[in-house]
């Protein structure tokens, strides 16, 4: 058990955990252990593994015995589809949409419903908030209650169909609902306008709406974790390590164009921070160009891959194996293949050991500062074991709070630290790296509170330094299926 | 074959031996289970407030991870995996259950006080701060105290069942600490 701080203990001294009687735990034994024996009993004498490999190949020859080899691939292809701008869908025959955009404005504050795909499946509403203050969101009003009603569909017979239930689809016989909002989702009560009606009409689909299939690489794929490398201080790109972990894990062929699905595998992801500079090579090394689908292209595209990695339905539960998704399109041409797609990411950890809310330097303010306004720092901080310089503060203003941005240059090592105003303790902080892959990193760190403090500035850590430990590159290598 | 042993005062031992050997490379589901049902126990007894509840949603996860454990890449992380599935069944007992609020984890600290009626006393003053503070928190922050407080799950842990970088956790963790030990200052 790792150990707790005095306020972890502080908050648990009032808590006296519920045991559980133990006939129940004693009766939930032996039902699992009744379970287990009928479970293994019932196994066939086909290994695990092997049923894997068997069941998609038998699946594959009723298939070709039912409706002949030409049919074969054409059906596989109707188990997903990928309708732009929509969604997925598993059948494409019963799609509805929502007839048209429908917005309701009300004190300045504008919400719609952008566009939907219903199915008896399946439903998903594009919502789209515009000019909601920034003021309203939860975090910045602390202690005040947060909308947590959740919306739905108020059917014409009074029914309602809630949103999580949005995902077990709409009766077909429903050609038209309310879209219900009661109060906006993470915006605190009564600090953006509440009680949202949008009329919303469900047609059928056009004929010719596009709709393309989408197909899994190797949706079995068993990935070896890459030997690890002793945590090494990255001085030249050379050191860096290249590790395949990086997966195509889906791809929806288009008429021209290839979209696909990257992630990494969970268990690589502990401690690793994209540095978004994804690049794609054919086999002579040559870069090949790709696009980031559009924002709707993408939201399907992650339904699909959620769909099919959610093995056990837990993607709300956070029991997905693959994450960071990374979507790309790269056009049709005559490439020298396989593509090799790769992508820099920085293993990091947080300094335990260096204290917090010491003061680490101070600064002095005198007058009526304003936005803009720098106070010199130049100095030279050890934190830990690694260096920061800290170049200067600025005056500065995030959404109404106003604060001094610090300015540092972390080294190769350090990338962000949390500073915290000793004598003006506040839990609104802004910042962040500028640019992850320029070293020196280069980042700012803010306390926001009201009004800004002048005088004597004491400055301490509200956060301990994040170290960079090494440069990982993932890498995947793929080619398109052969015809 | 090692030496094999027989506990017959477990229900789950009888009717199988297994050896040592076995036991090192793929852990018995009779030990994981009793390893962790206390501790599955207080969490989702902590989300539903009442034990009729918290019986049934920690034996509907105990029976899914014993369907589906066939479906865990690496038994190293089996807690984690555990633990998403009784957070799912939990979220699922509330949206079936939709007129059924979930509890904030305030009230739990505030009916879970020392039977002790001085310490209580001294508890509630401090609980009440608490409860002024508290109802600010995000569904995912009350999770955050749940799995480290209540399971008293590692950080590496917690970070796979919310499916967040470790970092992420430790450094959002803090923070609501932080946050929260500075409002119960003031």
């Amino acid at each position: 058990m790792e150990p707790k701080n005095a306020f972890e203990e502080k908050l648990l001294s009032g808590y006296k955990k519920p045991e559980p009687d133990p006939n129940f735990v004693n009766r939930l034994e032996v039902q699992l252990r009744q379970k287990e024996i009928n479970m293994e009993s019932q196994k066939s004498k086909v290994g695990f593994r092997w049923a894997y490999v068997f069941a998609p190949l038998m699946a594959l020859l009723i298939l070709f015995f039912a409706v002949g080899p030409n049919k074969v691939i054409a059906q596989l292809q109707t188990w997903f589809n990928f309708v732009p701008g929509l969604g997925v869908v598993e059948n494409p025959a019963n799609i509805r949409i929502v007839s048209e955009p429908v917005y309701q404005t009300q004190e300045g504050v504008t919400v719609g419903i952008k566009s939907g795909l219903i199915t008896p499946d399946q439903a998903n509403f594009e919502v789209e908030l515009i000019n909601v203050p920034v003021e309203a969101m939860w975090s910045n009003n602390p202690g005040e209650p947060i909308c947590d009603e959740m919306s739905y569909l108020l059917l014409p017979d009074g029914s309602k169909i809630f949103a999580d239930a949005f995902q077990f689809g709409i009766p077909a016989e429903v050609t038209e609902a309310t879209y219900v909002m009661p109060c906006i989702d993470m915006r605190s009560r009564g600090k953006a306008p509440e009680n949202w009606e949008l009329p919303l009409k469900f047609i059928p689909a056009p004929e010719d709406m596009e709709t393309f299939a989408i197909t899994f690489p190797d949706p079995m794929v068993t990935i070896e974790k890459a030997e690890k490398q002793e945590p090494v201080l990255l001085t030249e790109e050379s050191n860096a390590n290249v590790q395949d972990i990086l997966e195509v894990l889906q791809v929806v062929e288009k008429p021209n164009s290839w979209l696909l699905t990257l992630s990494i595998l969970h268990e690589h992801l502990h401690d690793y921070i994209s540095h978004g500079k994804l690049q794609v090579t054919d086999s002579n090394g040559d870069l090949v160009a790709y696009s980031i689908p559009e924002p709707d292209e993408w939201e399907a595209l992650n339904q699909s891959y959620r769909k099919t990695y959610d093995h056990l339905g837990m993607w709300d539960a956070g029991g997905s194996y693959y994450t960071y998704i990374e979507n790309i399109e790269i056009a049709k041409k005559d490439y020298a293949f396989p593509l090799t797609i790769t992508n820099v990411y920085d293993h990091e950890t947080i300094d335990l050991s260096v204290e917090r809310n010491v003061e680490l330097f101070s600064f002095d303010v005198e007058g009526n500062p304003q936005v803009g306004d720098r106070i010199e720092i130049n100095k030279t901080l050890q934190l830990g074991e690694n260096e920061i310089y800290v170049d200067y503060a600025e005056v500065d203003t995030r959404a109404g709070w106003s604060g001094y941005s610090i300015h540092v240059d972390g080294g190769d090592k350090i990338s962000d630290v949390m500073f915290i105003l000793l004598d003006y303790p506040s839990n609104k902080h802004a910042g962040g790296i500028l640019d992850r892959s320029v070293r020196p990193f280069q980042f700012v760190t803010m306390s926001l509170l009201n009004p800004l403090p002048t005088g004597h500035i004491r400055v301490g850590l509200a956060q301990e330094p994040n170290v960079l430990l090494e440069v990982v590159i993932a890498r995947a290598v793929w080619s398109p299926p052969t015809p | 074959m090692a030496n094999s042993t027989i506990d017959i005062s477990n229900p789950l031992a009888q009717g199988r031996i297994w050896d040592k050997e076995e036991s090192m490379t793929e852990t018995n589901f009779s030990e994981l289970y009793r390893r962790h049902v206390n501790k599955i126990y207080y969490y989702i007894y902590s989300r539903v407030q009442n034990s009729a509840d918290a019986e049934d949603l920690t034996s509907q996860t105990f029976i899914t991870a014993l369907e589906t454990r066939h479906k865990l890449r690496d038994e190293k992380k089996f807690t984690p995996w555990l633990y998403s599935i009784a957070r799912n069944k939990t979220n699922d007992h509330f949206r079936r259950n939709s007129r059924r609020s979930e509890l904030p984890l305030e009230d739990e600290f505030l009916t879970n006080q020392s039977p002790n009626p001085g310490e209580a006393m001294l508890n509630l003053e401090r609980m009440i701060d608490l409860e002024r503070i508290m109802a600010s928190l995000k569904p995912i922050e009350q999770e955050y105290l749940r799995l480290r407080l209540i399971a008293e799950l590692p950080f590496a842990e917690i970070a796979q069942v919310l499916n967040m970088s470790e970092p992420s956790l430790k450094k959002s963790y803090y923070r609501l600490l932080e946050r929260l030990q500075a409002q119960a200052e003031e």
